[in-house]
């Protein structure tokens, strides 16, 4: 399986973590996720769950005047999007715990 | 032009002024993704599609200022991008999706009825004929967007992206091949629930629909539209000349029929000289 594969069910999680953190647009995002590690993340990944999200009211995006100049969309999440959020929280850890518990059995035997 | 149309030409413009400063293949790329959105969205929210596509451009100029290339920052397959941002585009409002429809028919039948209003005799005005005009016309605008959508990402070795006069070709045959369809319409519709209108009700008619049309053209300040409204006036003229006996007493009936051609002549040259115009500048500012 590869990582892309893995990473389809887990970035929405990521992205929602990261717009939790600051508001912020896609390019900066994109460059977020790659400084944590995710280095194969582009925009094209990205902007489509930006746009589900949107659409699903989990974030917000509001056209501000970037530093640079022209403005952009920021994004923001909204109190929807908080609630969804922990409930991925606790979903990734109990099947990170699960996948702990089966990679440990089998060192263990 | 209400607030949201003000925005959504805020948006293209400064879009327009953005995608100048991409540079080589990350314009190229940018391009071809934003033709693919554009002529997707027949039936999305136009403010949408702009937002979101100034949007992108705006990442991709923060790319390259940052030494990266359209390819590593959005990815190797942009069709596959721009497939899954339509997906997810906001659907057009049902008010925009009618004008959408409603305005290429409003066209033809306004040209047909003023076609028809220039032929001697009471305005006939054939149901039939009208109607295949308006299914005819329907098909044609998604039709256009559809093969303009389905040909930016062809292969680069396919002939019709690289050869210019390929694409020119193909583009006049299909031009040809729809006036060709119109004409068939007018020339081979039979006579199915004809209207009759004898004068004045028939000149009547025709100067309210034709003031309501041009009325809105500069209410609504439809630039592209600009070059049809002499054309428009000189066939009412003609139309309202060829109605009026007393012209036919006063030049002869010979004379009116020149003059009427000439009034179609010359209202069609200033159309099609002023729409190459408009449309230079046009394309001009979208660059």
């Amino acid at each position: 399986m590869s990582k892309t594969q893995i990473l389809k069910g887990i970035l929405e999680g990521c992205v929602l973590q990261t717009i939790s953190k600051h508001e912020t647009y896609g390019y900066q995002l994109v460059q977020d996720l790659r400084f944590a590690g995710f280095e194969e993340v582009s925009g094209g990944t990205v902007y489509p769950i930006l746009q589900k999200l949107e659409k699903k009211g989990i974030i917000s995006g509001v056209a501000k005047l970037s530093p640079e100049g022209p403005k952009r969309k920021y994004f923001s999440i909204t109190a929807l999007g908080e609630v969804e959020l922990n409930n991925f929280k606790i979903e990734w850890q109990e099947v990170n715990n699960s996948v702990k518990n089966v990679f440990n059995e089998g060192e263990s035997k | 032009m209400n607030t949201k149309d003000q925005r959504t030409k805020e948006y293209r413009d400064k879009l327009n002024e953005i995608e100048k400063k991409l540079k080589g293949e990350n314009r190229n790329f940018f391009k071809d993704l934003r033709d693919y959105l554009v002529t997707s969205s027949f039936f999305y929210d136009e403010e949408d599609v702009t937002e979101q596509t100034y949007n992108v451009c705006l990442d991709l100029l923060d790319a390259q200022e940052n030494g990266q290339n359209a390819e590593e920052f959005f990815g190797k397959n942009s069709r596959k991008l721009a497939d899954s941002m339509i997906k997810n585009f906001k659907h057009a409002s049902f008010k925009d999706s009618l004008y959408f429809i409603l305005l290429p028919i409003g066209i033809y039948w306004i040209v047909t009825f003023i076609g028809d209003f220039v032929t001697p005799g009471a305005l006939r005005i054939n149901l039939l004929e009208y109607f295949l005009v308006a299914v005819l016309s329907l098909v044609i605008c998604p039709f256009i967007f559809w093969v303009i959508h389905k040909s930016v990402y062809l292969s680069e070795n396919n002939p019709v992206r690289k050869s210019k006069v390929i694409q020119y070709l193909l583009g006049t045959i299909f031009f040809a091949c729809v006036i060709g369809l119109f004409l068939l319409i007018n020339i081979l519709t039979p006579a199915v629930g004809v209207i009759k209108l004898v004068f004045p009700y028939d000149t009547l008619f025709i100067l309210v629909i034709a003031a309501i049309f041009i009325g809105w053209i500069l209410i609504k300040k439809e630039q592209a539209l600009y070059s049809i409204i002499p054309y428009i006036i000189l066939m009412l003229l003609g139309g309202v000349l060829q109605r009026t006996p007393v012209m036919h007493k006063l030049l002869g009936d010979n004379n009116v029929k020149f003059l009427i051609v000439g009034a179609v002549i010359l209202g069609f040259l200033i159309d099609v000289i002023w729409g190459r115009v408009i449309l230079k500048k046009l394309t001009k500012e979208e660059k």
